[in-house]
């Protein structure tokens, strides 16, 4: 009772900020903030589904690009090719996605473990990115897709602020989806897993169908926050979906903290809000959050989140236990 | 015939041109302990993995309450109830004490499924699977140490933990491999007394262990292996007194 308290005060919360923060922006003269926010948000996506597949599951996987590239695609040519509505291209994408990611699942993640499953799942960004720039009469090679505003039964999303609280409210929702699946027992076994595969399945937990689980889940995610993406930038070339992303998803993912949840939004928040602050961090940065990432490592090595969690625990604990 | 809890039935395991097992058949009835023991390297580990499926057997059969189990993939063995520890504690370091416990009380039954979808039937199944899991832990003796992180647990106590996430699920076989490795006195006087407990709850225990004391007063019947075959089989007394135990603990004589 208590937990559902606080996660009504919580979302009520935090959906207030996400309402008032445009108006706001505008205020001060800086609603070009705006479109980095959708950009915050739809990678926050990706990054949860992510943290699910890499953080909680333990399995690291550089396919995560190629998916949100599936969903950006996708929703693109359905949309400008076949002209259907953008609800259902994103729809399609997804369900597109999810079989792929079934398939791709079934015969990279059952059989490799750690490395070779990494370079497995890089060897299946490579090959995503070669389809797209291989065959231009289909995907409009290097020039790229046009696609149409994002819109639901004739509500059409077709400026920053719009499309802002559209992502605002889907990432809303995959945050609480995102907190309660890991509470859960699906979340639990994946942590099992995650810790020891072998005792995990010496306690009955089916490990191979959790994998396929959490990479079918991750890739969910990554699918939708392509669609949404595509509608935003309204075109897509490949470049946008090239492997160089999935390592920038990476260093997201664990300055902001694995295992969290929250890691991942603070992480992607940092890394576009760093190169906004000065063009000398925009120019080198690569440079910058490689740097970032190393010293968070060093200094904190469960990132920015998971660092912080650890120090309101012991703080509690220590005024806990000297109240005895 | 029928009652009989567990059988293995002319069981072999190679490991490429090594012989791990050979020709082990035995039965274990209920409610009862069996000891298994042998010289480094004798197979009794891996007579373990076959009897849990985390390897499959070469040759031979394993059958469990009459359902042959050495076809069935490990966590479906460890559904139908037999668990296990392992020689090296494996437990779940991303999680703490009472959620490792917690992982083994979820185990999923066929019969819990509508436990799983129907949301007032799902609280009560939350409801039910922390407050075994809080039995578990005063059991062992850890009820002050439920929020640590396993790797801060002395090795007796994640030892003791890992026996917890094992009666956990529940099991009609529990076996144990070398639990008082690395344990001091008093947590073998615990040890002993969490073995005779869990033999009161009707469970039947597999015991590998090198402590002969421990052994010897707890199981109803040993079997010996030796270079992956089965020396003797009997009661600690017959053990005892087996030329061939004493002859391969021994050595010989000129």
């Amino acid at each position: 009772m208590n937990d559902l308290r606080k996660s009504i005060a919580f979302s009520s919360v935090a959906l207030l900020l996400i309402c008032v923060i445009p108006p706001f922006l505008q205020r001060i003269n800086y609603s070009y903030l705006i479109g980095i926010l959708v950009i915050i948000a739809i990678y926050g996506i990706v990054i949860m589904g992510y943290d699910l597949l890499l953080g909680f599951a333990g399995q690291l996987s550089f396919a995560q690009i190629a998916f949100f590239g599936m969903g950006a695609y996708g929703s693109a040519l359905m949309t400008s090719k076949y002209s259907f509505s953008p609800v259902l291209a994103l729809a399609l994408a997804l369900l597109f996605s999810m079989g792929i990611a079934f398939i791709v699942g079934h015969i990279i993640m059952l059989r490799l473990q750690h490395i070779y499953l990494a370079i497995a799942t890089l060897a299946f960004g490579e090959v995503f990115s070669r389809v797209l720039t291989g065959f231009p009469s289909f995907t409009g090679g290097a020039v790229g897709v046009f696609l149409p505003p994002f819109s639901v039964f004739g509500l059409k999303f077709d400026s920053d602020i719009k499309f802002y609280y559209l992502v605002c409210i889907m990432a809303f929702a995959f945050f609480m989806f995102s907190t309660n699946i890991v509470r859960s027992r699906w979340g639990i076994s994946l942590l099992a897993l995650n810790s020891d595969e072998q005792a995990a399945r010496c306690m009955g937990i089916n490990t191979s169908k959790c994998k396929i689980q959490v990479f079918i889940m991750s890739i969910s995610y990554a699918s939708i926050a392509g669609s949404l993406y595509a509608h935003f930038q309204k075109f897509v070339v490949p470049e946008q979906f090239s492997i160089v992303h999935s390592i920038e998803l990476i260093l997201m993912l664990f300055i902001g903290g694995t295992r969290t949840v929250w890691g991942g939004l603070i992480g992607v928040t940092i890394l576009q809000v760093l190169p906004e602050i000065s063009e000398w961090l925009a120019d080198y940065r690569p440079f910058v959050s490689g740097a970032l990432l190393i010293v968070i490592l060093i200094f904190m090595p469960k990132g920015i989140i998971g660092t912080l969690i650890e120090f309101w625990k012991d703080r509690w604990a220590k005024s806990s236990g000297s109240g005895k | 015939m029928s009652s009989q809890l567990l059988a293995v039935e002319d069981v072999y395991r190679f490991f490429g041109g090594l012989t791990a097992l050979s020709n082990v058949s035995f039965v274990v009835m209920p409610q009862t302990t069996l000891g298994v023991i042998g010289p480094n390297g004798a197979g009794k580990t891996t007579l373990f993995n076959l009897i849990t499926g985390v390897i499959p057997c070469s040759q031979g059969k394993i059958f469990f309450k009459g359902q042959q189990i050495s076809s069935l993939e490990d966590y479906e063995i460890a559904r139908l109830g037999v668990s296990r520890t392992f020689q090296k504690v494996q437990l779940f370091h991303h999680l703490n004490v009472l959620q490792n416990i917690m992982v083994g009380a979820q185990i999923q039954r066929r019969s819990d499924f509508l436990n799983t979808v129907i949301p007032g039937k799902r609280m009560a199944e939350k409801e039910r699977i922390l407050r075994r899991s809080l039995e578990i832990l005063k059991l062992i003796g850890l009820e002050h140490k439920a929020h640590f992180a396993p790797e801060n647990l002395p090795i007796g106590e994640q030892k003791l933990l890992e026996i917890g996430r094992s009666l956990a699920t529940d099991p009609k076989l529990l076996l144990l491999d070398e639990p008082a490795a690395g344990l001091n006195d008093y947590e073998i006087e615990m040890l002993e007394q969490i073995i005779f407990r869990t033999r009161q709850l009707g469970i039947t225990i597999l015991l590998v262990e090198h402590r002969m004391g421990l052994v010897m007063r707890v199981s109803d019947r040993i079997i010996v292996l030796n270079y992956g075959k089965k020396i003797a089989d009997g009661t600690p007394k017959e053990i005892q007194q087996d030329s061939a135990v004493i002859a391969a603990y021994l050595g010989e004589k000129a």
